[in-house]
Formats: structure tokens, sequence, C-alpha cells
């Protein structure tokens, strides 16, 4: 089946043709696919990441790979289960890095070589989530960051891209079985974690 | 009560998300990105070579082939050593044989 890619530079166009186009070096190819899946991409990373300056980041490094591995592409899949697996993998990394950085920096700091200040983030509110919601949100997303990374990856793909479970077992190369427990299990931890919260401000 | 339905609530809080986008002009910022990974690319390299670990295990790879060179060619050299003075004592011991014999050949003749 051929996906038929809408934008505005580019009226429409067949899916594979702009793979092989972009293949053959074509700039406008690679234009079209990063104006077509800005918003996906970097709504994904903004998910997981939950700050504006690291999933502009991870948007662009996704882009940037994608410019880099498209002979690697083989079309087995759609593009944009392609660009959802490379930005998860990629939004987990920046994690993985920031965790490393604060550790070392923590580290430095017990014997005195680091004077650098560590600045926490600022508290986040995703842009996305309607005015009436902000407050509630706001402890939910914090909730959904204490996740495990597969239920958490699991978790926005549903929540805040909308896919279904067939979609996310293509995206994490598991079962659409694996994701509903894996989804199961988030809602549970979730549950409890917002019980807890709640037990702690009413006592 | 209350409690179950505060936290339905909050876990449908994220219903009727809109998307985020990443602001304007993303392209030009991905464009500018990718050239300047394209021009790094020397400087990436230079900047792993002198990273001090890289330095060091570099370092440490030579010390140990260095030794490894040095302990074979003493074993190699030993037992070169120990063959040619095997190779010797036989050449001696054939040559009395040789002698030995040429002179008892001798003698019997007489």
């Amino acid at each position: 089946m051929r996906n038929i890619v809408s934008s505005k530079n580019s009226g429409v166009l067949d899916e594979r043709t702009l793979v092989e186009q972009l293949q053959r070096g074509d700039e406008n190819a690679f234009k079209i696919i990063v104006t077509t899946w800005q918003d996906m991409v970097y709504n994904t990373a903004l998910g997981i990441l939950q700050s504006a300056e690291d999933a502009e980041d991870v948007a662009q490094e996704v882009f940037v790979q994608v410019y880099e591995s498209i002979h690697t592409f083989k079309g087995e899949s759609k593009l944009s289960t392609w660009l959802y697996r490379i930005t998860t993998s990629k939004a987990l990394d920046h994690i993985r890095r920031k965790k490393r950085k604060k550790r070392f920096a923590f580290v430095q700091a017990l014997f005195g070589t680091n004077n650098e200040i560590i600045i926490q983030p600022p508290d986040f509110h995703h842009p996305g989530v309607v005015l009436d919601n902000k407050e509630n949100a706001f402890g939910f997303v914090k909730a959904i960051d204490k996740l495990p990374e597969n239920q958490k990856i699991a978790f926005i793909l549903n929540k805040i891209e909308g896919l279904n479970y067939q979609e996310i077992s293509e995206i994490m190369n598991t079962t659409v079985s694996s994701v509903e427990s894996l989804l199961h299990r988030a809602k549970n931890n979730l549950r409890k974690w917002l019980q807890g919260v709640y037990n702690n401000r009413n006592t | 009560m209350e409690k179950k339905r505060e936290i339905d609530n909050i876990l449908n809080s994220l219903d009727g998300i809109q998307k985020a986008s990443p602001g304007d002009f993303f392209f030009t910022r991905v464009q500018a990105r990718l050239r300047k990974q394209e021009t790094s690319a020397w400087g990436s390299i230079t900047a792993f070579v002198t990273k001090p670990t890289v330095a060091l295990a570099t370092l440490c790879i030579i010390f140990l082939l260095n030794a490894a060179a040095l302990f074979y060619q003493r074993t190699f050299s030993t037992t070169s050593m120990t063959d040619q003075f095997e190779q010797s004592s036989t050449d001696d011991y054939n040559t009395t044989l040789a002698t030995n014999s040429y002179y008892d050949e001798n003698t019997e003749t007489r």
C-alpha cells in the first residue's frame, strides 16, 4: 500500500517517491519530509522529555539522522513509523545522557572540583493542554515522567499521539498484547502514584 | 468517592490535547545543524582522539604491545640458543664417532 503525503510545498506526493528522491540527495524532498513530520516528531519528543528546548534539540537530531541514513530505509514500514522509532530512541538517549551528566556533576561537587551551579529545569506545562485541565495535567505529566521507559513510551504514543495498539506495536517492535499489557501497567502505576499524592495532600 | 473522582479527572486531563509545534523556521535550523555537522566532522575526530581516556587507552595498548614483543623476542632467542647448542653437540658427537670409526678401521687393517 502506498502512503500519500500532502504538504504545503509538494501538493500531493507518494511517500515512496519522496524517499527515493531523498536517497538521490534531493534537498526539496528533505524539506517536504521535515515540514510534513516536524510537528509529529517534536510533539513526541516533548511528551517524553518534558522540556521545549530538549524537544527542539532532539527533533533536529532526528531529521539530521533521517538525512544521513535515508539509504538504510527499506520501505518495509511506513516512514512515520520509522520516524517515531528514531524519535523515541533519541529522546531516551537524551534522558540517559542528562542523567549521566547530573551524576557526574554531583560527584564533582562532592570533591569540590565543579563550581558550576546546577540549574533545575522549570516546571513543565504542555502547551497543547486545554486551559481548564492545566492544573490537573501538570500533576499528571509529572507522574508520567516517573514511569519505566517502555510504559512511558507506550503511554505517550497512545495518550498524546493518539496512536492505536497496532501502530504502537510496530513502532516498539513488539506484539499488540505486549502493548496492551504495558498500557495496563502504566495506568495502574499512574493511579497508584496519584492516589499517594492525593492522600499526602489531604492529611 | 471524592478521591476517585479527582484521580479520574487527573487521568483524563490530557484528553483533547493539541499538538505542539517546534516554532517557525524549524527547517532552516535543521539545515544549519546539518551544515555544522558536516564541517565539524574532522573536528569531532580530533576531539575524539585527544580525549584523555582515548589517549590513555592508546598509550596502554602501545605499552602492552611492546611488552608482548619483548617477551616473545626473549623466549624466541632462548629457544634458538638451546637449539643451536643441541645442534652443535650432536655435530661434535657425530664427528667423534666418524673419527673413531676411521681410526678403528685403520688399526684393524694393520
